[in-house]
């Protein structure tokens, strides 16, 4: 199953490109990897959402905005549901893996409590066939965009060598 | 639907207050919300309540737990189920726990109303 998905060239298109509830907030994704990198930037707020499901992993959604309980941060939690919503919707309906996301973490410290997340999440999966994804975008309140990043780690509980 | 009482039930503000505008101006009172099950729960045993708009994704206890919860204590209730997930197997499990209707995140305060209107109006509600 880990390698048909990583075989679909479509996976860049599992995130919406682009979210808008409200005159004045939009989730806009530019570009996609299919690999992640370490996160370096100070002051961003991290919101982590487990998958669960026939996938297991995480999702975590970086903003360059650090006020803490701010409608920025609120707002983008809730775009950031939505976007990775629609991911393992679209996720079931291409490539029949069920798999769903759990109520997020939130974290507004700085590049430190990131990297430790990072690396938390990389070695947790190690032995395992995963799947890494990292979409870049923006989230733009007011029409002034804000950077984001949204890294996405998940397996199938599947060793490597034996998916 | 003029004066029927709602339940907004969703751990994020900003969801809950999308939905409060979306139904500003529609004659729906909106009654309480609450951001979380257990909250949600207390609410219906000491209000009376016509509609809950209940989402799937919250800490401990699930939208769709919470919706075989209030479906049990009335079933007056209309419960719509709200989630970014869309999957089949997640509006069939709503539908089994007692929801009336599903909708996908994000709608529109059209499809919102919509909703909202089906499920009051459609007398599967037992009075």
């Amino acid at each position: 199953m880990i390698e048909s998905i990583h075989a679909v060239s479509e996976l860049n298109e599992l995130l919406p490109q682009s979210i808008q509830m409200t005159k004045k907030f939009r989730l806009e994704i530019e570009s996609f990897e299919n690999c992640i990198s370490e996160i370096s930037h100070e002051n961003k707020f991290l919101v982590k959402f487990p998958i669960e499901g026939e996938l297991k992993g995480v999702a975590l959604c970086y903003l360059d905005h650090s006020e803490q309980e701010s409608e920025i941060t609120q707002s983008f939690t809730e775009y950031a549901n939505i976007a990775l919503g629609h991911f393992l919707t679209r996720m079931d309906q291409s490539r029949h893996i069920m798999a769903e996301i759990a109520a997020p973490f939130f974290s507004y410290s700085g590049a430190r409590n990131y990297k430790y997340e990072f690396l938390n999440e990389i070695n947790r999966f190690k032995g395992f066939n995963c799947i890494k994804l990292q979409y870049h975008g923006k989230y733009l309140v007011d029409s002034k965009g804000h950077k984001i990043i949204i890294q996405i780690f998940c397996h199938n509980n599947h060793q490597i060598g034996h998916a | 639907m003029d004066g029927k009482r709602i339940l907004i039930v969703d751990d994020s503000d900003f969801s809950r207050k999308t939905i409060v505008d979306y139904l500003e101006g529609s004659g729906l009172k909106i009654a309480a919300e609450a951001s979380n099950a257990n909250e949600a729960i207390r609410i219906c045993s000491e209000k009376s309540i016509d509609l809950a708009i209940v989402d799937v994704v919250m800490p401990e206890i699930s939208g769709i737990e919470l919706t075989e919860t209030l479906s049990k204590m009335s079933s007056k209730l209309g419960i719509i189920v709200i989630s970014s997930l869309g999957q089949e197997n997640i509006v069939m499990r709503a539908i089994s726990a007692g929801a009336h209707d599903f909708l996908q995140k994000p709608f529109t305060k059209e499809l919102l109303l919509e909703s909202i209107n089906k499920v009051l109006t459609s007398g599967e509600l037992v009075e």
